[in-house]
């Protein structure tokens, strides 16, 4: 019966009378996506209510972490260990401020959902940005899984700006270039969450983080 | 000199003459010389838009019978244009004959300003005004056809004028043809935010370039704000010429 | 969603009797007017958008069914299960199937207008399945069994004192008036729904035929919660919603968000290419795809009703409707509202019963202007009409005798011969005139919805061919060039 839905439906659909317009030709030679230039972003980012901390290289990051984090009396950090910053570094910050260190390498499928909806702050990396909207974009992958960016209540993303874009159509053409091996998902995230659900009263956080740091790297 | 084929709505004929008459002075101040057929009826907007396409038919095969050897075919009515340049090809898809001599002639078909600045080149007829008034941008000339800076441009040449800004001036004033009598409190809650906008203007007259914007405009203003006026862009050019014109 | 778009007059009237409703209304008109405009700036060039996106949705319907192979075979070999559904029952019964079969109980939703369209979460909770809507508005019409207001803010025609009521109830808050705290209030009570449902369904915004993705597209996070924890997601859309390529499905969401909301572009989007991959922490075990039909192939034969799929969902066309924002979403009767709704309620509930829906348009035009699909909302509404006066059996479209079509029919007879022409003329200016008082009409035995708010002006004297009779005879040179014209003497 589900093999009959398909055939009639699609049976519908071609036998219509369609004027099908022809194909676009592809291109041999690949467009480059465009770099997208940092005070942009700083822009864009701040304008959707992200805060950005620009550090000058790799060993500079978990001080940035700490600065943002202290005061807020968080209690636990839950990090998506990375070679593109120093994991031993930022458990020194859990330390400092007081708080557990979680990585969500190698716990149990049950502990790793646990501490998703119970840590307070998710630090990962995020593998491009794009200038013109201040957004930084997760292909979520084996190294990089998607609740560290979304449940606990403060996300900080690690960006190096050599992998800021200048605009989404560039950002298209980095997805297309993933051709036959697309990640299973790819995240773009564009400041904290919000809603404006109730008598269209913008609020920012929702269900989604209700901080964003983006710590951008070089 | 050149003449000028006059396109006189049925409304206009039949309830605004005075209209018709400052749309002749319009143009003859203009330096043209309007002539009028008296075989045309109506264009057939509201069987149109009511969906009673085949019986437009024949109104509009008549319409392109009586005007096609005019060169310049010149109508004080948004909507009346719109219809002939954008609703013909429509109700004459079945008769691609009919439909090509229809575009032809549609394409020699102007909204009165229109035909005065873009095609005349004329944006001061010599009026003069002291005082303050507004324009309402009608949806047929607005949206259907892209008229909008020529009205204003010959507004603004009238000497000691000031046209000030309307609110939502280019909001829907709630005619609509037939929607403001099947739908009576729609139309009037369109219609009165569109008055309030004008009072709240400060202007003591409202422009418009539309009959069915004039008359249903008008009529909200001769019930509730009868201080206030409400008058097609022709008849208050006409009625605020000057006598003399420097030669 | 049971349709009553029949009842739309007398909702019309209830909402604007409704000084809170009609104000809203308005307030919703202003707001989405002026960030719709203000988004758009930050395009080079807006209007060439406008066009790709339009060019873009016409052609991705052209090709609907290569697409839809195309699809269908990418994200089947990323992993996906997709189903075919004719209407809402079958896709009902399929998810229905899919959760009771898991032995779930538990199901947290993203917005998705067509699971309204089948009413799923009937379906589900007859099967004995707890349905939480995540996003915000959704979830409070939800909790109060109320009809969404606008496709974008469903809940927003509530004041906070019935949310607090709401929330008082459900979760035993202290009372509070603050948007902030109410919006944590409820971002607390939903989280341990996120944290232990078993499935997240939700619709999709574009589909991508060169990958198989599917994209999503919110600000509050309720979607990614929702399609990363939960073994199972299911995904519910209707046919129209591919795209060829990635950049097409970016510039569309782009073109969306500015339209919807204002925004360059929302706070997530994601794109969703099959299940999991083995090792990942997080994600679906399963992704199971519904692509349903609903109605949609039968008006899909018709090139120009075809055009009503062009459709995004942003809901700009509500916020410059000059009848929408002046009444609000429940008068439309059903899921769709706004012009929108007036496109795709007769088409997919009936054209016959959605008639006032498209007849009580003043025909202004501005839908078609803001539209990013490029609709003609406007030759869309005159085809309905046309339906309903010469029948359409191909969707089922009766003819209806209408008291207005012999007027029409009458007047068209007359026009069409001048004698006859000039002699309805005399006769309805004689009839006119016995009702003039003081230079106006105020009230005829006939037309009287227009005499509710207006009167019209006394005919004049004569008519405009009288008078230039009259000039003629009276040898006034109308046709001489007019002394102290603009151009005399050149």
């Amino acid at each position: 019966m589900a093999s009959n839905a398909r055939e009639e439906i699609l049976g519908r659909l071609r036998t219509a009378k369609r004027q099908v317009p022809p194909s676009n030709p592809v291109t041999d030679d690949p467009v480059q996506p465009a770099k997208g230039e940092v005070e942009v972003f700083l822009r864009e980012a701040q304008a959707v209510s992200a805060k950005v901390n620009v550090v000058s290289g790799r060993d500079a990051i978990a001080q940035a972490v700490k600065e943002f984090l202290s005061e807020k009396g968080v209690k636990s950090l839950f990090v998506v260990e990375d070679k593109r910053f120093d994991s031993a570094a930022l458990k020194q910050v859990a330390r400092d401020l007081n708080a557990e260190y979680v990585s969500t390498w190698e716990l149990s499928e049950k502990t790793y959902m646990d501490k998703a909806f119970a840590c307070d702050v998710g630090i990962t990396c995020c593998d491009w940005g794009v200038a013109e909207t201040g957004s930084v974009v997760i292909f979520h992958r084996l190294e990089a899984p998607r609740l560290p960016s979304v449940s606990p209540p403060i996300h900080i993303g690690i960006l190096y700006a050599d992998k800021l874009l200048k605009s989404m159509e560039d950002l298209a053409l980095v997805i297309k270039q993933q051709r036959e091996q697309m990640p299973s998902a790819v995240t773009i995230i564009s400041g904290v969450s919000r809603t404006a659900d109730i008598l269209l009263t913008p609020t920012l956080g929702m269900h989604g983080p209700l901080e964003l740091l983006i710590i951008l790297v070089g | 000199m050149g003449e000028v084929s006059l396109f006189i709505p049925c409304s206009v004929d039949l309830l605004l003459a005075d209209l018709g008459q400052a749309t002749v002075e319009v143009l003859r101040r203009a330096g043209v010389v309007p002539f009028y057929r008296p075989e045309q009826t109506c264009c057939g907007h509201p069987a149109i838009t009511a969906g009673h396409v085949d019986l437009a038919v024949d109104l509009a095969k008549r319409f392109v019978v009586i005007f096609e050897k005019d060169e310049f075919i010149v109508c004080p009515a948004g909507s009346c244009v719109y219809t002939v340049k954008k609703l013909y090809p429509k109700v004459l898809q079945s008769e691609p004959a009919w439909q090509k001599r229809a575009e032809a002639v549609a394409s020699r078909v102007y909204e009165l300003s229109e035909y005065l600045v873009d095609v005349l080149g004329i944006e001061d007829l010599g009026a003069e005004y002291q005082g303050k008034v507004a324009y309402h941008e009608s949806c047929s000339l607005l949206r259907h056809l892209g008229i909008d800076q020529q009205p204003k441009r010959l507004i603004s040449n009238i000497r000691g004028v000031e046209l000030v800004a309307l609110n939502e001036a280019d909001v829907c004033c709630g005619f609509g043809g037939e929607f403001s009598i099947k739908y009576p409190e729609l139309s009037g809650a369109i219609l009165g935010d569109k008055v309030r906008n004008f009072i709240n203007s400060g202007a003591d007259v409202l422009l418009l370039s539309d009959p069915g914007c004039l008359l249903n405009i008008a009529g909200y203003i001769n019930r509730n704000h009868p201080e206030k006026r409400a008058m097609h862009l022709a008849a208050f050019l006409a009625s605020n010429l000057r006598e003399e014109v420097t030669a | 969603m049971i349709p009553q778009t029949e009842r739309f007059r007398e909702m019309v009237l209830e909402s604007l009797n409704n000084e809170r409703r009609r104000q809203l209304a308005g307030q919703v008109a202003g707001v989405f007017r002026f960030l719709r405009i203000y988004a758009l700036q930050s395009y080079a060039d807006p209007a060439q958008v406008m066009r790709n996106v339009a060019q873009s949705r016409a052609n991705s319907l052209e090709r609907l069914p290569e697409l839809l192979e195309r699809f269908e075979e990418r994200a089947t070999a990323a992993g996906a299960k997709v189903y075919w559904a004719r209407d809402a029952h079958e896709a009902n019964q399929l998810i229905t199937d899919i959760v009771t079969g898991k032995g779930i109980k538990l199901a947290v939703k993203g917005k998705s207008m067509v699971s309204e369209e089948t009413e799923l979460n009937h379906a589900l909770e007859d099967a004995g399945v707890e349905v939480y809507e995540g996003d915000l508005g959704e979830f409070i019409v939800q909790q109060l069994g109320q009809p969404p207001f606008h496709i974008v803010g469903p809940a927003i025609h509530l004041t906070a004192e019935e949310i607090s009521d709401l929330f008082v109830s459900l979760m035993g808050i202290e009372p509070t008036n603050d948007p902030v705290a109410l919006g944590r209030a409820a971002r607390v009570h939903l989280r341990d729904k996120f944290a232990s449902a078993g499935v997240g369904i939700t619709g999709v915004n574009v589909a991508v035929a060169e990958t198989g993705s599917i994209c999503l597209v919110e600000n509050e996070g309720n979607i990614r919660l929702a399609t990363s924890k939960p073994r199972i997601h299911i995904a519910l859309m209707s046919i129209e919603k591919l795209v060829g390529t990635v950049d097409e499905a970016l510039q569309a969401i782009g073109l969306l968000t500015k339209s919807c909301t204002g925004q360059k572009i929302s706070s997530y989007v994601s794109v969703i290419t099959g299940p999991r991959k083995d090792g990942e922490s997080d994600g679906p075990d399963e992704l199971h795809i519904v692509i349903m039909d609903n109605g949609r192939t039968a008006f899909y034969q018709d090139q120009e009703l075809r055009q009503a799929l062009r459709c995004i969902r942003c809901g700009a066309c509500l916020g410059v409707c000059p009848v929408y924002t002046r009444v609000g979403g429940p008068t439309y009767g059903w899921i769709y509202s706004g012009p929108m709704g007036a496109v795709l309620n007769p088409l997919l509930v009936g054209v016959n019963r959605s008639k006032d829906l498209f007849e009580s348009c003043t025909q202004c035009g501005i839908c078609q202007e803001v539209c990013p699909g490029g609709i003609k909302h406007l030759d869309l509404y005159n085809r309905f009409r046309q339906m309903v006066i010469y029948g359409f059996p191909a969707l089922g479209v009766k003819k209806e005798p209408d008291a207005s079509a012999i007027f029409m029919k009458l007047f068209t007879w007359g026009m069409s011969s001048p004698w006859r022409y000039r002699l309805g003329a005399a006769v309805g200016r004689l009839f006119l005139k016995r009702y003039v008082k003081d230079g106006s009409i105020k009230n005829l035995p006939i037309l009287k919805g227009w005499f509710r708010y207006r009167d019209l002006p006394a005919p004049a004297a004569h008519t405009f061919r009288d008078w230039w009779a009259s000039q003629q005879s009276n040898n006034v040179n109308l046709n001489a060039v007019k002394e102290g014209s603009v151009t005399h003497g050149q």
